[in-house]
Parts: structure tokens; sequence; C-alpha cells
């Protein structure tokens, strides 16, 4: 099997306000926006902490285990880069910080359930992206 | 303040263009054929018109100002509704004429996403997109999952809403889908996005839809039988998903909360009910949150058949947007007219005298009408 291009959506990894979870997903970190002011997390990055309206950030390394809130299998591609891929599994998952994140599930996909325990992986999917992904704990 | 509406606006005409494919229609086209329809209806001419409230297309045209050329007048009042969704449309025009910025309000619809083979599911560059949550299916069956985990929903169960749909489009000569679709066959169908099949998720369709709203006073001069605004609340849950379970949509609860206490009425006064369904799951979700059935138990409650015909609550007569048509929820209004002015044919509830309306921008704001014959 001839290794295939990368064809699926790539994020605007230099993009403002995103990209610093993406760099920090490149050197296989899990992040998120904490405000300066009350401490508050926050995912995917905003320009104000919509708690207390302070403007002050740092992103900071977050816990990379978590429970999945809920999950879908998709048995259709919408975009011809997952055709190769079906069936595959997405979850929301809260991780042990409180923070929620969408990412695949790798792994059996019978023992995927809601509740179930998850740890982030980083799968280096081209030598500039880093798309984070779940496996069962 | 007096703030109650109740009986002051009215819905004096209803008018669509056929649904389906409309190739080289634009959406302001279909607007104004649909306005075209809703004025012979009310039986008035353009010039009567002195606003325009018109909802953006799925691609975002079908402005006010793209459809002025094409309707030939300059309405005193006009304005655009990102998501119209027909209650936030209609919510708008009672506003505008309650305070005197229009008497008589056309509000339209238009839209070509199938023609154009819009593309629908695409994904948006975020880490949601990236690990392929795609399409309005996959919210909607992460949501439909958690209530499964939560509740011990079952796939019978849920799927009550896509047959029942299709038991009501089969009597209704505008809808799409009328082919027979049995609960053995629902089943039997593989999963589009799990736990969701193709038939709980709407499919794109052409057409445009008109309402003519105008106040009670003048309403008794048009040849049909006005339909009374009784009620009507908003609730937004704009920080998206900001908030923690988000895609459960409880922010509903607000808009159901108001219109109960506004109106004085209960569940019980609702003789048909109609709920906006891009997905199957936002009937789930808003029969519970609107207190037709406590959280949790939508779905034993929709196996009984209550939704059906000759069922005790009939829930979109017109076959919803899983069977009759896409049009953002703009035809379940016009369902809900005609039912209340007993011109829904086959279809006819006997004696329906109030409706419901309750529709959502997906899990961003939701709303709701009721209304009736009476005021």
């Amino acid at each position: 099997m001839t290794d295939q291009p990368y064809n699926k959506p790539i994020p605007k990894l230099d993009d403002p306000d995103q990209g610093p979870f993406w760099a920090a997903a490149r050197e296989h970190r899990l992040t998120a926006q904490r405000c300066t002011n009350c401490g508050a997390l926050r995912y995917p990055a905003l320009q104000i902490c919509p708690t207390c309206w302070e403007r002050g950030f740092e992103w900071v390394d977050v816990s990379t285990e978590g429970t999945i809130w809920s999950y879908v299998v998709y048995h259709r591609a919408f975009h011809p880069g997952f055709a190769s891929e079906l069936p595959y599994v997405v979850a929301i998952v809260e991780n042990t910080d409180g923070v929620r994140y969408t990412g695949r599930v790798i792994g059996r996909r019978e023992d995927v359930t809601v509740g179930a325990k998850v740890r982030a992986v980083f799968a280096d999917e081209t030598p500039e992206f880093t798309l984070v992904k779940w496996e069962l704990a | 303040m007096d703030t109650d509406i109740r009986g002051k606006i009215a819905i004096v005409g209803v008018g669509h263009t056929p649904q389906g494919e409309l190739p080289g229609q634009s959406p302001e086209l279909n607007s104004v054929l649909a306005i075209k329809e809703a004025l012979a209806d009310a039986g008035i001419t353009r010039d009567r018109l002195d606003g325009l409230i018109t909802c953006k297309s799925v691609q975002g045209t079908n402005t006010d100002v793209s459809v002025g050329p094409l309707l030939g007048i300059n309405p005193r009042y006009a304005q655009t509704l990102d998501y119209g969704t027909c209650n936030f449309s209609l919510h708008l025009a009672a506003a505008a004429i309650m305070t005197g910025m229009a008497t008589t309000v056309a509000l339209c619809y238009g839209a070509n996403a199938r023609s154009i083979r819009f593309p629908f599911g695409a994904s948006s560059p975020t880490l949601a997109g990236a690990s392929g949550l795609m399409h309005i299916a996959g919210p909607a069956a992460m949501a439909l999952q958690r209530h499964k985990a939560m509740y011990g929903t079952t796939d019978e169960q849920f799927g009550m809403i896509a047959v029942s749909e299709r038991e009501w489009a089969r009597k209704n000569p505008i809808a799409l889908f009328r082919e027979p679709m049995s609960m053995e066959q629902y089943l039997a169908m593989p999963y589009m996005v799990e736990p969701l099949r193709r038939v709980d998720v709407t499919m794109l369709s052409d057409g445009g839809v008109s309402l003519i709203v105008t106040s009670a006073e003048r309403a008794k001069d048009y040849p049909n039988k006005p339909v009374y605004i009784l009620g009507m609340s908003e609730q937004s849950g704009i920080r998206g998903e900001y908030t923690p379970d988000y895609l459960n949509r409880e922010f509903l609860k607000g808009a159901a909360d108001q219109i109960w206490r506004k109106t004085g009425l209960t569940q019980a006064d609702i003789d048909a009910l109609y709920i906006q369904n891009p997905t199957a799951v936002w009937v789930l979700q808003m029969l519970e949150w609107y207190g037709f059935v406590p959280l949790g138990e939508a779905g034993p409650w929709l196996a009984e058949g209550h939704t059906r015909p000759g069922g005790d609550l009939p829930v979109n007569t017109n076959g919803g947007q899983l069977s009759e048509s896409y049009m953002w929820g703009w035809l379940h209004l016009v369902e809900a007219v005609r039912q209340l002015r007993g011109q829904a044919g086959e279809r006819q509830i006997s004696g329906a005298e109030i409706a419901m309306y309750c529709s959502t921008q997906v899990w961003l704001k939701g709303g709701a009408s009721i209304i009736s014959t009476h005021n």
C-alpha cells in the first residue's frame, strides 16, 4: 500500500486565535486557554474570558484523561477524505479539568459507550499537522 | 406597558411554490412566486404591502435588498433575518405591526439549495471538522446517543417520529416523500450517522414560502378566516458550545415557560403541534422541553402513537421536514394555518382550533407561537 496524501480538512494552523492549540498538539500536548484573571479554562479559543470579561489569558496544558459525553458513528462520508475510514467514531470528550473536545475515538467501536474513560493520543497526520484523538483508557 | 399580543395580529394569507427541484430558479424568484401565491390567498395585491421580512437562504442570499428588485415595490419596512425559521420572522412582523412600523407584512423564504447542489454537509476547519464531525446529522446524532444512554430511548421509539411523519405525508399532495414506510422498514434501514438513519434527517429542497401578516382589525376584511397569534416567545442559547451539554438544548425550556405563562394555555389545549425538524432529534427534544412529556420520556410516549394520524396529539401533519420538504420550518406554519381554517383535505384534524409551532436555529435560538382562529 502506497502512502496517500492527507486529504481530510486541516485547520488553519497559523490562525492567530486557535493556532497555539495546534502548535501544542504538534508537541503532543493538550491545551486550553486559561484566563489570567479568574482562572476559567476555555476551548475553542476566545479573545475575551466569557466568565469575567478580562482579556488576559495563557495557553496551559490540561489533563489528557477524560470521559465520553456522547459519540456517533459515521457510516457515510460527507467529505471524500473520510470515505476509506468508514465507519468511524467521533465523540465529545470532557477531560478531568472540565474542558470539552470533539475528536475521533480509535480502537474497537463496540467498546465505545457514553461515560467511557478515554485518554488523548496525538496523531501526526502531516509534517505540520497533529490531530488530537482519543483512545479507550 | 401592555405587552399582551393575544388576538392582535393575524395571518391572513399563505402561499408556496412547488417543492423539490426547481432548476434555474433563484431563492429570490422562489420568494416572489410564493409571495404572489400568498397575496392571492389573502385576496389582496402587492400595493397593499408596506412591509417585507425575508429569511436568508441556506447559502446566505435572499436578503430584502436582493428580493426587492423582483418584488417591484418599495415597502415602508424591510428587514432580513439570518435564520427566520418562520417563528422568528413572524415575531418580528408582529413587533413591526404593533409598533406602527408597518400594517401589512409579507414574510418569505426562498431556496435553491437542491438544484445548485449546495454542499450542506461541508465541515468548518475546526477541531470538530478535522475530526470528521460533519453535517447537522452529526451533532443531532450526538444528542440522540446521549438521550439513549440517559433514558434508555430505543431506535423503535425514536423511529416513530419518521414513521409518523411519513404517514401524514402520504395524505399531503405537496410532500416529496409519500411512499409507505413501516416501522419494520425503518428499522431495516442502515445508519447514516449512527444512531440516525437517512430518513431521520431532512433532504435539501428548492422552493419558496410566504405568509401575509396584518393587524386583527384589518384581518376582518380578508376573505379567509384570520388565524390570530395567541402568544409567542423566544429564548436564545447563543453561547453555543460554551454552554455545557448545549446539544441537549435545555434553553428551549425558557421559551416553553414563557409561552405557557403568557397565554395561560396548557399542553392539553393544543390540537395540532408543529415542530421544525431538520432532524427527528429536534422533535424528541421539543416534545420534552415544551412539556408535552416529562424529560426523558418522549421515547415510550412516541411509541404509543400519539403523534400519528388518529392520535391525540397530531404532530407535523404536513409530513414535517422529514417527509414533506426542507423549507426551514416555514411550511409547518402554512400547514398549521390550513388546519385551523379547515383546508387540510385528507389530513384535516376535526375541530382543530389551536395550533402551536416550535422552531429553533440549531442549538443557538428557539421560539414558539400559538395560533388560533379564535382570538
